[in-house]
């Protein structure tokens, strides 16, 4: 069947109507933020690194690196995502081939994810108090162990929690992907619960959206907390 | 042999052009090994900023450092590992126990695994936490916490111990044990110790030596007894003048004195020798690492040079108070 036929079925529809839409949307969604949320820990946390470590008390203090990429980061999230959709599309039939589908959402996606991730990521690593990197540096840390031994595993806790917010992010991200055509949840909800006025459609589209979010956030809280030591 | 530490003409400015900050301006000393040397001097006077040169966190605009002959500007991460830093307050990783703190200089220094562990292990058993090893710094006490520093500092076998303001926010009962153990380590381990700090009473406690700094200068340096025992700043820093009642015609003097070099009825023989006794307006006598050292603010009609000439063979050192210097 396909998405024009559906109009159609509007009436009456059983467990198993619904069950035959939402599963493929929810198995959509999932495929984006699995698909961009790797992508984009991948380059949002170097990136992260970079940042603070070029900024004036980081380990290789580089003032017009540490400006360039602020800069960039700040007009990168700047860009309201529709549009970022938008003016992406010719850059999506490069890289993916179209700019339809959960193929088509992932570019614009990903590249709207990583700037706000790579902040988030930012304000957990400075957090990390600069006595303990400082006495790590005077305790012989070469700058790639101190990133290593130093930064990251201290600031952890709080990069899993702020993760757990990119993670949503990416999650609402996919919602209005969605609703341009991407598919998935986002599109269910608004072709079949507010186009076609089926409010248990937009119901369920809404409850699992809920409970992905609040699974994320949950076990982000319950991993952080375990990894606290203070 | 080479003084473990030399420093020579040490310029520090920050910032540039007619902003800048002088916070060391041409500071030169050398401190000899095995000896516990207390930098002083009031907050801003670049204390911090000396400290950091010394451990490589600070890049010195001009001047040299070297330690134990070695220069500092030239084999930068191994001469890192030639001086251990004892942070203030907690700059111990919270997600480490207390034995992984220790381990980490280790780990930076690429140590075989298992004998990084023993020797974390009998660092710990050294600083008195041998049985605290899983411990998270969050689980120890302030005094303990800065124990760890301390192993941890001394992790690669440093020649140099440098503590800025290693006791700072310590209670009194935990400042003293860590006093106490940095004077066992340089008794067992035989280290250099300098210790920067504000606390006058941490240097009169524990070091041989003192340099006093004041905006990016030393004014003052010496042994401390020595200085206590001149008309110095450490000392004034040490025993500060004290508001004083005397009667109007009477001089009032300050008078030091090291108790076994003086006869113990100073104050009767040196008031035998005046046309009046001596008026004791007040007087306190702290240790100096074992040593009685006191002094006391005395009211006499003699004059300074007649009361000077008094006290000459008992080995005082007299100051008049409320002259211009006071
Ligand atoms: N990173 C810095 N940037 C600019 N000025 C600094 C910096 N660190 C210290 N200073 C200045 O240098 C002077 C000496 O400071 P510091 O060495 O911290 O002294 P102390 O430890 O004796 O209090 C002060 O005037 C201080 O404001
Ligand atoms: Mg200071």
């Amino acid at each position: 069947m396909n998405e024009f036929g559906l109009v159609l079925l509007q009436v009456d529809r059983t467990f198993f109507d619904y069950a035959e839409l939402v599963v493929p949307a929810l198995g959509a969604t999932l495929a984006m933020v699995g698909i961009v949320f790797p992508i984009t820990a991948l380059i949002g946390l170097p990136l992260a690194v970079v940042l603070i470590n070029t900024g004036r008390n980081g380990l290789f203090p580089h003032k017009s690196t540490h400006q360039v990429l602020s800069v960039v980061i700040n007009v990168g999230r700047s860009i309201p995502f529709l549009i970022l959709m938008a003016a992406v599309i010719p850059l999506s039939r490069l890289i993916v081939g179209t700019s339809l589908g959960v193929a088509g959402a992932v570019v614009p996606l990903t590249l709207a994810s990583i700037p706000s991730f790579t902040r988030l990521m930012e304000s957990s690593l400075r957090e990390v108090p600069r006595d303990v990197v400082e006495a790590g540096f005077a305790s012989g840390g070469t700058r790639w162990q101190l990133i290593g031994k130093v930064q990251l595993p201290e600031a952890l806790p709080g990069l899993v929690s702020n993760t757990t917010i990119g993670l949503i992010n990416i999650l609402d991200g996919t919602a209005i992907a969605g609703a341009v055509g991407a598919g998935g949840l986002g599109y269910l909800a608004l072709s079949y619960g507010y186009n076609r006025f089926d409010g248990t459609m937009m119901l369920i589209c809404v409850v699992i959206l809920v409970i992905l979010a609040q699974g994320i956030q949950l076990s982000g809280d319950a991993l952080a907390h375990r990894l606290r030591k203070d | 042999m080479p003084a473990m530490v030399e420093v020579d003409d040490l310029v520090k400015h920050y910032g540039e052009g007619p902003g800048r900050i002088t916070a060391l301006a041409g500071v030169s000393f050398s401190i000899e090994r095995a000896t516990i040397t207390a930098i002083v001097g009031p907050s801003g006077s670049g204390k911090s900023t000396l400290a950091r040169c010394i451990n490589s966190l600070v890049r010195p605009t001009s001047g040299r450092i070297s330690i134990d002959g070695a220069d500092l500007a030239t084999h930068t991460v191994e001469n890192r590992r030639r001086i251990g830093t004892i942070f203030q307050g907690s700059s111990l990783q919270r997600r480490r126990t207390a034995l992984r703190n220790v381990l980490l200089p280790l780990e930076f220094a690429g140590v075989d695994r298992s004998q990084a562990r023993a020797r974390a292990q009998e660092l710990l058993d050294l600083v008195g936490l041998g049985g605290r090893g899983g411990s998270y710094p969050a689980e120890l006490s302030g005094g303990q916490k800065q124990r760890v520093g301390i192993a941890r500092a001394l992790a690669l076998r440093p020649s140099v111990l440098l503590a800025d303001e290693a006791t700072t926010g310590l209670d009194h009962a935990n400042r003293a044990s860590v006093l106490q153990l940095l004077r066992d380590l340089r008794a067992e381990l035989g280290l250099t110790i300098i210790l920067i700090t504000h606390e006058m009473d941490v240097a009169r406690e524990i070091a041989d030596n003192a340099l006093l700094l004041a905006e990016g200068s030393i004014v003052e340096r010496g042994a401390i007894r020595d200085l206590v025992l001149q008309d110095s700043l450490v000392r004034d820093n040490l025993f500060p003048p004290r508001p004083h009642l005397a009667a109007p015609d009477r001089h009032t003097y300050r008078i030091h004195y090291a108790a076994r070099e003086v006869p113990l009825d100073w104050v009767a023989r040196l008031s035998e020798r005046l046309p009046e006794p001596l008026q004791v307006l007040g007087a306190t006598v702290e240790e100096l690492k074992g040593e009685a050292v006191g002094y006391m603010i005395v009211a006499s009609t003699a004059g300074p040079a007649e009361i000077t000439r008094a006290g000459g063979g008992f080995g005082l050192q007299i100051r008049e108070l409320g002259s211009a210097d006071e």
